[in-house]
């Protein structure tokens, strides 16, 4: 695998110590081996020697031991043991306790020091807490983090103090101990569990994670839902670090055989550069001592299984491998390949502008700001009239352009400006990462940067990026957006290129650097992308495994069950059916269902490796999202119930009782043909209705009864309490009979008429008793009783006011009228052209702006309301002596009183009519629609007028409108037929198209045998007319 | 208690994600992994397939009815990014509007209160949530909330039209317009209040949940001048928020914390009870007793088939 590897030169056993852990102090001086049963202290220059070995009288082992980075307090040490971290010092003679940081309650899985602080110790624990612990007060942790899920792994960013990432299984969250409330970050990194973290020594804000699944990611942590790069080995991986030199990463494997510390370059991740054999065991853990002096190489010391510590020396050489550069510039790595990397860009100055950010990292430490989304910093910069999704929409919309060629987009960040896009033909695949500098398109050409999954050799891509610069350089030059055109340009080259020979494409490493279009600077360094991986990577899980993957990170995991209250009192569920039961994931110990729809992808891939095939070209969302969008005949063991396998028993069980399962023949190796044969029979979509009316406060049977009259609330409540007690609701049944006995009118107009009394209202028994009720209603949640209440009481409270508006009203209003006011506003405009209503509105302008405003129905006055019942459920009853009390002359003292006498407090009739609005859209849901309008009636202030169409008139003469037939200045008539010529009043029609109109007789007479308008205008009106308003 | 109207066998070829009855509760529509939205017409206890709408290229997450005033409205959102508004014209299901202006997965959608017109609400895995409203042209607009939620916005729910407080000063008789709001979470862990202010604005950030909300769900209101929001998140927590209708801070208290992830919370239509849903494939009812304790008045593991209610 490595071409070169190289052994130990310094071998010291010391199989009595049984240490599980070591460290390596800040002065390379010292190795501390800690174990269960003792610690000792080692001396790097002579390994085999012990200075001192201490006795240790615990059952527990040492977790980890870490010394002091700080070279002033380099003689500290912290290990952990169990839910303890002792602090020791050691002087150079004796190892002495200073501290026991006690405050964990479950084992403490790691330790680490703060690279600023030297009294700073963070230390996690699998009881989910995460403290940091200043050492000048160490009785409790001065900040405490507390994450649901307990942590393996702590470490702090080497760049700023105020960051740090702890790893929870497969997650790693960020936090800012400022603010300790929550992450400021959730990285999803991988499926199984994370081994190890490490932060760059350089790079503020790259983090990497080594886990089970075998391979190291690296994060750029401001944008974390994707993996920068990967690593990948053969076995799962313990610990992965930076090198102190170079840009570099070591890392240990977790797997019996795998013994050998691995050294890669962080620019070519397919292969290490160098092995460390030797051990015969599992490597515990390594450290470097660095070089006393410049020509001294950095030494690396490791601590195995088998108890044996390994002291390794590094040359130069080794450290070039890794990008070392000896003049001490780490960086120029970068500005050295620039030149040799595939970037094609225009925007040098952007480019440099990062470059120069990196190059000094004391920039970026300046730069303190928190993980922050950098939203809109950008937009500012951008041109106003250029739209980066609109754009992504033109491209997405070329799709598929031919059977054999198709551009699919994915991964566009919006704020980035930078998007990824999939060109396929029938010989090539072309990746190309595009972003967009801040200025583009002014002149701009935006970045291309080909990426891995690409077919093309070297020559190819010579000659497409040639072309892509030329054809965006063209049409950037006139401001114009070139995507398009460019993408465009590029299928045709492809198509006239030869095929590509694939191992040529693995032989040449492709290098790239991208060059982020983000030129605010807090987007720090990405690592360069490197060539392919192990051979076969691509066909499982490289490119279409990482584009679906970082795609659906974000989005959240699919709902299979769920419960739904919908209309008045149905509960809608749905579920997974009985036989699909979560399959038990081994890669994960939480128990808990993932967050994300990327874990079902990675899932069903390791379910079905090297398996996948290549998608259709044709449909775009195939790629991004093969299993669950793949017709349902496709691969069974990709879809989302793929993550939930049968359960063999359980299905059978079911099969037995529910009839509407379909029987499985019951052989035993058939867990994934179960899963396939869910999904044809169909069984996957069940929901059940269920009734849950009674759960609810609410009775439908009551509402269809319940009658309603707004001036004898003693026999309403009486003949409610009779309908109560029908359908067994006693308790209202009670409710009702003692409203009754509150609304006696004897006890009301007893005390109006002697006003030396305390109104009834106002006694224990009035307002007080009814709001009560009311209010333990509203306690129940009981709005149907609430309403009713409501409404038994507040009409004839209120009916006052509304009588003084109406007595003119009702007296000339037409006999037939409807007591449904919602028909009514319509009505009133329209009876605008009845010459009796007209001559009343000039009468009595003084009454309402607008006729919408008053309400009608007075009761008192409605012949259809003498006790005959209406056709629907609910009644109106008239009462004899309202009518007397509708006097027009209540004085201002009085009305005062007539407050006081209300049983419902006027105070809250805001309240009331929301009780009573929210009731009326109940009965609405139970299509009771007669009782819901019965409900509104009762509401003291209108709901909302209806505004249909409204006709005025206009008298020219005079210039006013007026919406009667006469014109209230001039008293002219207005309206001429156009037909007969005389003066309209009345019923009248005319067109909306073309004004002219008449007599409804006339024109109705008209209009039987002609189409077009009597008045020649050559207006089609009945046609026209109905598309005026369509329906 | 509670009991089985009927059972439908929606036919659907893949999982299905939300099922939804509509305003009178006479049409059952639901969506699936098979990228179809159906619509089936219950009436005592049999069912009929009323339509199969076919558009969306992806999963569909979720629908929502509209109002019946507007007409017969469903409104379906997919992973293909797309929020389909499907009408009923003449017996025949068409594509109404179709809104395809979001960059990642759209995962929720909820109608506004009718008193505001036909206004929907859709949130993105693109972080952002469009505000779609019916304009009188025929046409539709749309609003945006760009980075409503980092990383990604899971739910939105409407407040109820029928506010907080009384919407207007019976007093004078003169009706203020009542002020819309909506509630949305995401995977910023947030749930987060909004109010439409001429744009939209952030009214409150309510901070709770030590994981993504998965949904989040405005109780209806019966009038009372106390509001209430249901979340639920991945970390199998259920909160209730409450905001007393006069401060502008919020209370929050856990009702329960569950076994595993919640997916999904419900109101019934007076707000007193919430059904609980999750990735344990249960339900669980939970009702305010009168003394304003929360209880849970069932625990059904729906894959048993026996009903909430009957313990």
């Amino acid at each position: 695998m490595t071409a070169k590897w190289s052994s130990e030169y310094v071998v010291a056993e010391h199989k009595d110590l049984q240490a599980s852990t070591m460290a390596v102090d800040s002065s390379g001086q010292y190795v501390l081996l800690a174990g269960r049963r003792c610690l000792a202290i080692v001396d790097v220059e002579n390994p085999t020697f012990v200075i001192k070995k201490f006795p240790r009288q615990s059952k527990w082992e040492v977790g980890s031991a870490e010394w002091n980075p700080h070279s002033h307090y380099s003689h500290w040490c912290a290990i952990s043991s169990n839910q303890r971290t002792e602090i020791l010092s050691w002087n150079s003679t004796d190892l002495t306790p200073l501290h026991c940081l006690r405050f964990h309650t479950r084992a403490v899985s790691d330790l680490n020091w703060h690279h600023f602080e030297p009294t700073l110790l963070a230390s996690c624990s699998v009881d989910t807490y995460i403290n940091i612990w200043d050492l000048r007060d160490s009785r409790k942790p001065s900040v405490s983090l507390s994450a649901v899920v307990g942590a393996t792994q702590v470490r702090w960013n080497r760049v700023t103090g105020h960051l740090l990432a702890t790893a929870h299984e497969g997650d790693v969250r960020l936090w800012d101990w400022r603010k300790a409330s929550s992450p400021v970050q959730y990285i999803a990194a991988h499926l199984h569990k994370i081994h190890g973290l490490d932060w760059s020594a350089n790079q503020e804000y790259q983090l990497a994670t080594s886990s089970q699944d075998c391979t190291v990611k690296f994060f750029d942590v401001n944008n974390p839902r994707i993996a920068e790069n990967a690593l990948r080995t053969v076995s799962p991986v313990w610990r992965a670090r930076f090198t102190p030199f170079g840009e570099g990463m070591m890392t240990t494997q977790l797997r019996r055989g795998e013994n050998s510390l691995l050294l890669w370059s962080l620019s070519d991740l397919s292969n290490p550069v160098h092995s460390f054999l030797g051990n015969n065991d599992l490597v515990l853990e390594f450290d470097w001592k660095s070089p006393r002096s410049d020509d001294d190489d950095y030494q690396l010391i490791t601590w195995s299984k088998d108890q044996s510590l390994r002291i390794w020396r590094v040359d130069v050489n080794l450290q070039k491998l890794c990008g070392y550069e000896p003049d001490n510039q780490p960086q120029i790595v970068y500005e050295e390949s620039e030149s040799t990397f595939n970037v094609l860009t225009a925007s040098i100055a952007a480019a440099q502008a990062v470059l120069s950010n990196t190059l000094s990292p004391t920039s970026h430490r300046k730069k303190k700001s928190a993980i922050s989304n950098n939203v809109g910093i950008e937009a500012l910069s951008q041109p106003e009239h250029y739209s980066f999704s609109k754009e992504v929409d033109q491209i997405k919309s070329l799709g598929s352009i031919s059977n054999d060629n198709s551009i699919s987009v994915c991964d566009v960040d919006e704020v980035q400006r930078c998007l990824t896009a999939v060109i396929r033909t029938a010989k090539h695949q072309v990746v190309l990462h595009i972003s967009l500098p801040s200025s583009y398109p002014d002149g701009v050409i935006p970045n291309f940067l080909i990426g891995k999954g690409t077919t093309l050799d070297a020559n190819g891509r010579c000659r497409i990026t040639k072309v892509l610069k030329q054809t965006a350089t063209l049409s950037c030059r006139k401001g114009h957006p070139s995507l398009e055109l460019v993408l465009q340009q590029l299928l045709s080259t492809l198509d006239q290129l030869t095929p590509a020979d694939k191992s040529e494409t693995e032989s040449s490493k492709i290098m790239a650097l991208p060059v982020s279009s983000s030129t605010a600077g807090n987007n720090p360094f990405r690592l360069p992308q490197t060539g392919l991986g192990h051979p076969g990577f691509l066909q499982s899980a490289g490119l279409f495994g990482t584009l679906t993957h970082h795609q659906d990170h974000n989005i959240p995991y699919p709902r299979s069950s769920g419960a739904r209250f919908c209309s008045t009192g149905m509960l809608i569920c749905f579920g997974r059916p009985s036989y699909l039961r979560r399959v038990n994931n081994k890669t994960s110990d939480t128990s808990t269902t993932p967050r994300s729809l990327s874990v079902n992808q990675a899932y069903s891939s390791s379910l079905a490796p090297h398996n996948m095939t290549t998608p259709s070209n044709t449909a775009p969302y195939g790629i991004l999202y093969p299993p669950v969008a793949q017709s349902p005949t496709g691969d069974p063991s990709v879809s989302i119930s793929s993550f939930y396998n049968q359960d063999r028993r359980q299905k059978s069980r079911t099969s037995k009782t529910k009839n509407r399962l379909p029987s499985y023949s019951s052989s035993s190796d058939e867990n994934k043909r179960g899963t396939h044969e869910a999904r044809h029979h169909k069984v996957v979509g069940v929901v059940t209705i269920y009734d849950a009316s009674g759960l609810m406060p609410l009775q439908l049977e009551l509402a269809e009864r319940y009658v309603f009259s707004d001036t004898d609330t003693v026999w309403m409540c009486n003949q409610n309490a009779a309908i109560a007690a029908q359908f067994g609701r006693k308790d209202l049944a009670y409710i009702w009979s003692l409203s009754a006995l509150l609304a006696t009118p004897t006890l009301v107009n007893e005390n109006r008429t002697q006003d030396l009394e305390t109104p009834w209202a106002q006694s224990p028994f009035g307002r007080k008793l009814l709001h009560a009720i009311i209010d333990h209603y509203v306690k129940l949640r009981d709005i149907q009783t609430v309403a009713m209440l409501c409404c038994a009481f507040g009409y004839k409270c209120e009916s006052q006011d509304v009588f003084r508006r109406k007595t003119t009203r009702s007296e000339s209003g037409s006999p037939g009228d409807s007591p449904y006011h919602t028909i009514h506003p319509g009505d009133t405009t329209l009876d605008g052209w009845n010459l009796v209503t007209g001559l009343k509105q000039i009468r009595s302008n003084s009454w309402s702006d607008s006729l919408d405003d008053f309400r009608l129905g007075n009761p008192g006055m409605n012949p259809i309301s003498n006790g005959r019942p209406l056709p629907v459920t609910s009644i109106f009853l008239p009462h004899p002596t309202t009518s007397a009390s509708s006097s027009n002359g209540i004085e201002g003292s009085e009305e005062c009183r007539d407050k006081d006498l209300r049983l419902l407090d006027p105070k809250f009739n805001g309240l009331f009519d929301n009780y009573r609005r929210c009731y009326a859209d109940i009965l609405y849901r139970w299509g009771l629609l007669e009782a819901r309008v019965l409900v509104l009636k009762y509401l003291s202030s209108p709901i909302d007028p209806h505004r249909g169409v409204d006709f005025v008139t206009e008298c020219i003469p005079c210039r006013t409108t007026v919406r009667g037939p006469q014109c209230t200045l001039c008293k002219r008539l207005l309206l001429n037929c156009v037909i007969c010529r005389v003066v309209v009043k009345g019923s009248a029609s005319f067109c909306l198209v073309c004004g002219h109109g008449g007599h409804g007789r006339c024109m109705a007479h008209w209009f039987a045998e002609e189409n077009e308008c009597p008045s020649g205008c050559a207006c089609n009106c009945l046609l026209e007319n109905n598309t005026v308003f369509p329906v | 208690m509670v009991s089985v109207i009927s059972t439908v066998d929606t036919g659907h070829e893949d999982m299905i994600h939300d099922a939804q009855m509509d305003y009178y509760g006479c049409r059952l529509a639901t969506c699936s992994s098979d990228r179809s939205v159906r619509i089936y017409d219950v009436k005592n206890g049999t069912q009929t397939l009323a339509a199969d709408l076919r558009g969306h290229e992806g999963p569909v997450w979720q629908i929502a009815w509209a109002h019946p005033k507007f007409g017969n409205i469903l409104a379906s959102c997919s992973y293909d990014r797309k929020v389909i508004i499907w009408k009923e014209i003449n017996g025949q299901w068409i594509k109404f509007y179709e809104y395809a202006n979001h960059d990642s997965s759209v995962n929720s959608v909820c109608w506004a209160p009718h008193d505001y017109g036909l206004i929907l609400a859709c949130g993105s895995s693109d972080g952002s949530i469009s505000i779609l409203s019916a304009t009188a042209a025929g046409g539709w607009e749309a609003k945006k909330i760009n980075n409503a939620h980092t990383i990604g916005c899971n739910a939105v729910s409407w407040a109820p039209a029928i506010g907080p407080n009384a919407a207007f000063d019976s007093s004078s008789g003169v009706r203020s317009t009542p002020v819309k709001r909506f509630v949305s979470g995401g995977c910023d862990n947030l749930v987060k209040v909004w109010r439409e202010d001429k744009e939209w604005v952030e009214e409150a950030k309510l901070e709770g949940h030590s994981d993504w909300v998965r949904d989040a769900a405005w109780a209806p209101s019966i009038g009372l001048s106390r509001t209430v929001i249901a979340s639920c998140s991945q970390d199998r927590r259920v909160i209730l928020w409450t905001n007393d209708g006069v401060s502008s801070s919020w209370n929050q208290r856990v009702l329960h914390t569950f076994e595993d992830v919640v997916w999904h919370v419900s109101w019934s239509v007076t707000g007193n009870i919430l059904a609980v849903s999750g990735g344990d494939n249960k339900v669980s009812l939970w009702k305010e007793t009168v003394e304003g304790q929360w209880v849970c008045i069932s625990d059904v593991n729906r894959g048993k088939g026996s009903a909430p209610g009957q313990q």
